[in-house]
């Protein structure tokens, strides 16, 4: 059997819209991946000319997954260039709403999106509602929603739906493919939190919309602090919102954590092979102030840092004018590695090859995708949870090492673990519960805080005067990774926006020294029991939570000079 | 036809309410009758998936039902009389499979999908109603998504109902959004599964009028599905995310009646658009008392005050965020004393999303981001009227009083 | 004065219709700018139920609007079935009315040096093309303004009937289509002030400069009705 080149377009249960192609060998076995993001909107574009404090509603519309992220990070930008420092009140509860969405992005992510390649749900249906149960009482001493009663209807009620026919979202998946290792009782109750999660995840949600205004698409932050000066000083709002993530907190930890543990362990080996581990090289811009010093000065949940090739002995300060994009496999021209201020590309699209099978395939010698390549140092660079627990371990810092190695205790697993398919989605899990323990303290604080007689929320600033020339950056973490908006801003308008997002780091194309990206280098060595059904492909993509839109973005280019590079059939060559 | 034509045909549609007799309400209830025991004839999608079971299960029981079945007959604006028809198309939710496709989106209306209030029936009826196809949840991926998305198309074929997501790039003949492993583009493959689609519709800003994308320059030339597909219903469900509350309203009405609501002239359910904001803000009362707040965080801001002069668009646009608000009522863009930035009007990204009053921050796209263009003009024109009188005067003085008398 | 004689021009209910416009169009601007900008905010120690700053602004707005329209409709029957003069007549463009135009600017450019070549006791053609324009620009606020009203009655009823809201739509909707909808309608609504003020700065001085330049008393017209012109010595 000869190498087969296999195309997974769409990749489902992710936002945005990818494709991935790899190259097989005789044994299944991926020795080549390619990752392109295959919609474009031109958001930064659109940004020029706008007034900086307007940017934010507009960046946010980026994504509505990890909805308000963007918000933030660009208000943030415009307040560095003002040099703004916003209140007490506003610092905490930007913390919270940022906080709500962790709490919300990250179970969602592994039950809703991620779970379906780990659990098999018509393995489920044979299971036995006891045994389950007792499987439950292995992972965690109170189990979340594991009566035998509960499992029982879970299993009657999915029986149900999988004889009626059609399948709905289930429907023509890999069901009974061989890498499904879960048992049925394990299925079952992974199974029954799915259902619980998509439940729950509502609830979540509320919290963002309580200091938020809505969810997704957040409305309340404003460059210079918050405008929900109302439901910051009224204490049934922060009781509210406090209730609301003590009960998220339960899910958390009794169905999430014990979840992630069981896969864990069943896919240890897999993990300890270091399946899916990647380019070894991460990256944090560092996020959550926990003091109220200028942004870039104050004491941060999440430090900032940077590690070379999976060595946590050493982490390295970040420096942002080490960061470059690249384009040399992208679809925009040039192929110089330029700073965000400076990043000048246009559009240059090359489209697709028509196989001889009919199929479109990219074109993977030349430019292949429409996400840039972050480079840090020259180097392609992982970032997100695991980015942020490996920066967290290696810069000593006390809180997220003793949740790293709770976690891996409780497990049983050595640290190895982390570096691989499992370990980033095991990250994720740690992350949620720290942060969700640290927001209850944010609550009190903030509670506090008010009740002292502080109720301020916005720091007053002149607008004209200092819009008049400006630039700054808002780099700190979004839940998928590091996000960077990069501003400058001339005559109260803005001049040159860039973004770097998390998933343009992880989905990036080939760098110019031919470096493969995250996703691509993740997926080397990935075998495929079935090299029709790429589930293992869609695993590993899916442990870095992709967010194509986010990825996706252009600098510079004027609306009407677009014409130029318009191709006519593009798929013919 | 270029996209300005288009906005200008559909804004020709008059948005006035022709009033409605018995008859007509006599008429739509046996039409909806008909459809309904026509639907109950199909094979159903969900054998055995009974809606009061799986409601039973949640703790609903047939009285609760019966409420429910009222409240959103109210919501449809159709006479009490359609109440039991209301609760029937609910039971036969599961009739009818959706096709859900996601183009130049940000997913927000998928995410907004995912959030519709709880406790309800509105989350069950989304677990029993038949999503064939929905990438951001399905299972499947590449050529079994592209398999299933096919099997759908045909099964279905004229009985689905296609939920599109995101706005259509025509720039670089459509190439700025390719989709399947054929990478078809964005504007064939809308047209290709609209083609068999019952009614299209198109779920928040950009799929109704190219939102984001088409924000000055539009860079991709981005549009809205009303702009490039003909001869099906179509009905915008515009916002930014859309309420999920008024999906599935939606939903229901076009099973019941098997035919789109009554829609206004941006063919929008004139059930959930047919509102201003403004008219059901809980501070009306501080706008009309001239209670404004100033600037964020200030006194006016601590007691509530109306945001009309720190740019809530609420008087320009029409929802129903100010009575359902979001999130099962947390809150809502107001409540939070940010305002509304009018996300559910067309070209709101140049005309709206901003923290000026509502006259202060027109966007001209024609000249490149000149804010405030109307006083300027305004204030240009009087100045120049002001010199041109000043100079007419000084000649004429200078000229002195002579006329044809002593000229 | 033997060489004067008096002359009406205004009857006293075309008066009427001026000085009402003029106090409409004053009470609009400065309504209107209030509703633009809420430049000042209500007594905080008063409670809402009894401030209604804004409120009063608005009603102060519509009913200046509803002055601008009862007089608009008045003004357009004038215009074709007046008894004492009929203005459309000056409207068309026939030779006299095309040279009378060229005459009368002409006369105004030159600084009132030249022989003037044309009538002064009768409302010329100029005068009378400057007051159509004024009136196109405030029948045009109307159905812009209309619009807008309407904006507040989404249910389709009204305190007076469906019929109102329903009759608002079937006049203004086309304002919608003209001005690419409701934020270009809010545009021309809110340029057209500039233009009508605009128009009333250069048609007061043109009437003062008339009076001083001309001396045959054309400012007294808009109050006693009557100027003097000289008797033509030819």
């Amino acid at each position: 059997m000869t190498k087969k080149h296999i195309i997974v377009d769409p990749v489902t249960r992710i936002e945005g819209h990818l494709r991935i192609e790899a190259v097989l060998d005789e044994n299944n076995v991926i020795t080549e991946a390619y990752s392109a993001g295959t919609m474009f909107r031109g958001i930064e574009t659109i940004l020029k000319g706008r007034d900086p404090r307007d940017c934010g509603l507009l960046t946010m519309r980026i994504c509505g997954v990890c909805t308000g992220t963007h918000y933030q990070r660009s208000i943030e930008a415009v307040e560095h260039a003002f040099e703004i420092t916003i209140p007490k009140n506003a610092r905490l509860v930007r913390n919270l709403i940022q906080g709500a969405l962790y709490m919300h992005d990250h179970p969602v992510h592994f039950y809703n999106l991620h779970g379906l390649d780990w659990v098999d749900i018509t393995s489920a249906l044979k299971a036995d509602p006891a045994k389950a149960a007792a499987e439950a009482l292995k992972w965690c001493d109170t189990p979340y929603n594991a009566s035998v009663g509960h499992y029982r209807k879970v299993a009657q009620r999915l029986t149900k739906f999988v004889k009626q026919g059609r399948l709905g979202p289930f429907a023509n998946a890999y069901w009974e493919n061989k890498s499904y290792k879960l048992s049925p009782e394990q299925n079952l109750v992974a199974a029954s939190h799915y259902l619980d999660c998509l439940d729950v995840q509502r609830d979540i949600a509320k919290m963002h919309a309580i200091f938020g205004g809505k969810s997704p698409h957040p409305q309340s932050i404003v460059v210079g602090g918050v405008t929900c000066v109302q439901d910051i000083i009224n204490p049934a709002r922060v009781a509210e919102f406090k209730s609301i993530l003590n009960k998220t907190l339960d899910f958390v930890k009794h169905a999430y954590i014990p979840d992630v543990l069981m896969a864990g362990t069943v896919y240890a080996d897999e993990a300890l092979a270091g399946i899916g581990k990647g380019v070894g090289n991460f990256l944090s811009y560092g996020d959550f102030n926990l003091d109220d010093l200028p942004f870039y000065e104050s004491k941060k949940l999440f430090p900032a840092g940077v590690v070379y090739d999976f060595d946590i002995s050493k982490c390295y300060d970040l420096d942002q004018l080490k960061i470059t994009e690249d384009v040399t496999h992208a679809w925009y021209k040039g192929s110089e590695q330029l700073h965000p201020f400076k990043g000048k590309t246009e559009p240059e699209y090359t489209g697709y090859r028509k196989g001889e099978d009919g199929f479109a395939y990219l074109k993977t010698e030349g430019k292949y995708s429409w996400s840039k390549t972050p480079l840090y140092e020259d180097r392609v660079m992982e970032v997100g949870p695991l980015a942020r627990m490996v920066i967290g371990v290696a810069k000593g810092d006390p809180l997220i090492t003793e949740y790293v190695q709770g976690f891996l205790k409780r497990g049983n697993l050595p640290v190895k673990v982390l570096f691989s398919t499992v370990g980033r989605t095991a990250a994720r899990a740690i992350e949620t519960v720290m942060m969700g323990e640290e927001m209850l303290k944010w609550c009190d604080e903030l509670a506090a805080n008010v009740a002292s007689g502080d109720q301020e929320t916005w720091t007053k600033f002149d607008f004209d005067r200092v819009s008049r020339d400006a630039e700054g950056f808002g780099m700190a973490e979004a839940p998928r990774g590091g996000l960077g908006h990069w501003v400058k801003i001339k005559n109260g308008q803005v001049e040159h926006y860039q973004i770097v997002v998390p998933s343009t780091w992880n989905s990036a194309p080939r760098s110019h020294k031919g470096d493969r990206g995250p996703y691509e280098e993740a997926l080397i060595g990935v075998k495929l029991s079935d090299p029709k059904q790429p589930l293992e492909i869609l695993r590993t993509v899916h442990s870095f939570d992709p967010c194509i839109a986010c990825a996706i973005h252009l600098v510079d280019t004027k609306g009407k000079t677009l014409a130029e590079y318009k191709v006519s059939g593009a798929c013919d060559v | 036809m270029n996209q300005w034509m288009t906005e200008q045909i559909h804004a020709a549609h008059s948005n006035r309410i022709e009033p409605r007799e018995q008859a007509y309400y006599d008429a739509l209830f046996e039409k909806s009758k008909a459809r309904l025991e026509s639907l109950r004839a199909e094979a159903p999608l969900h054998e055995g998936m009974d809606i009061h079971a799986a409601l039973a299960e949640e703790g609903m029981d047939r009285r609760d039902f019966m409420k429910w079945a009222s409240a959103t007959t109210a919501t449809l604006m159709l006479p009490a009389m359609f109440q039991p028809l209301v609760a029937e198309a609910a039971e036969l939710f599961n009739r009818v499979p959706v096709i859900w496709t996601n183009l130049q989106d940000c997913a927000g209306n998928t995410e907004a999908l995912l959030r519709t209030s709880a406790p309800t029936i509105d989350e069950l009826i989304l677990d029993v109603i038949s999503l064939e196809f929905h990438e951001v949840i399905m299972a499947a991926a590449g050529h079994e998504a592209e398999a299933q998305l096919e099997d759908a198309m045909a099964t279905f074929k004229g009985r689905y109902i296609l939920a599109v997501e995101g706005s259509i790039p025509l720039g670089l003949d459509g190439q700025y959004g390719v989709k399947g492993p054929h990478a078809e583009t964005y504007l064939d493959h809308v047209r290709r599964v609209g083609a068999d689609a019952f009614a299209i519709v198109a779920m928040g800003s950009c799929a109704a009028f190219g939102g984001v994308p088409a924000a000055y320059p539009n860079p991709t030339n981005a549009v809205g599905v009303k702009d490039v597909v003909r001869g099906k219903p179509i009905i915008n469900l515009s916002g930014c995310p859309v309420h999920p509350h008024n999906i599935t309203s939606t939903i229901i009405h076009v099973i019941l009646t098997g035919q789109p609501p009554a829609l206004d002239n941006l063919m929008r359910p004139r059930f959930a658009y047919g509102y201003r904001i403004h008219d059901n803000c809980e501070r009306r009362a501080h706008f009309d008392a001239g209670h404004f707040v100033e600037e964020f965080g200030d006194h006016g801001a601590k007691h509530n005050y109306c945001l009309y002069k720190v740019g809530c668009k609420g008087p320009m646009t029409f929802n129903n965020c100010s009575i359902i608000r979001f999130n099962d009522g947390a809150n809502w863009p107001v409540g939070v004393g940010r305002g509304c930035i009018g996300c559910s009007e067309p070209d709101f990204w140049d005309k709206y999303a901003h923290e000026r009053p509502v006259a202060a921050g027109v966007r001209m796209a024609p000249f490149g981001g000149v804010e405030k263009s109307v006083d300027y003009f305004g204030l240009g024109l009087l100045t120049a009227v002001g010199i041109g009188i000043a100079v007419h005067a000084t000649a004429s003085i200078m000229a002195g009083k002579k006329d044809e008398e002593n000229a | 004065m033997s060489d004067r004689v008096r002359i009406k021009r205004m009857t006293p209910a075309m008066r009427i219709i001026h000085w009402a416009t003029v106090f409409a169009v004053i009470v609009c601007v400065i309504t209107g700018y209030y509703i633009a900008y809420p430049f000042y905010q209500a007594q905080i120690s008063v409670e809402a139920t009894e401030s209604f700053v804004m409120a009063w602004n608005r009603w102060g707005h519509f009913i200046s609007a509803i002055i601008l329209d009862v007089t608009a409709i008045w003004v357009i029957y004038l215009y074709f079935f007046s008894r004492f003069e009929k203005p459309y007549k000056k409207l068309l463009p026939t030779r006299a009315n095309i040279v009378e135009y060229g005459r009368v600017v002409y006369n105004l450019i030159t600084l009132n040096r030249k022989p003037k070549g044309f009538d002064t006791r009768h409302n010329d053609s100029f005068n009378i093309v400057n007051f159509a324009i004024l009136h196109l620009m405030l029948i045009l606020m109307l159905f812009t303004g209309l619009q807008l009203y309407v904006h507040g009655f989404g249910s389709g009823h009204s305190a007076i009937g469906a019929w109102w809201p329903w009759m608002l739509h079937l006049v203004t909707d086309w304002t919608l289509w003209a001005f690419g909808g409701k934020v270009g309608v809010r545009v021309v609504h809110h340029a057209l002030m500039y233009g009508i003020l605009a128009w009333a700065m250069l048609h007061i001085y043109y009437q003062i400069w008339r009076t001083i330049f001309w001396r045959e008393g054309d400012i007294n017209i808009v109050f006693g009705g009557e100027k003097f012109a000289r008797k033509r010595s030819a």
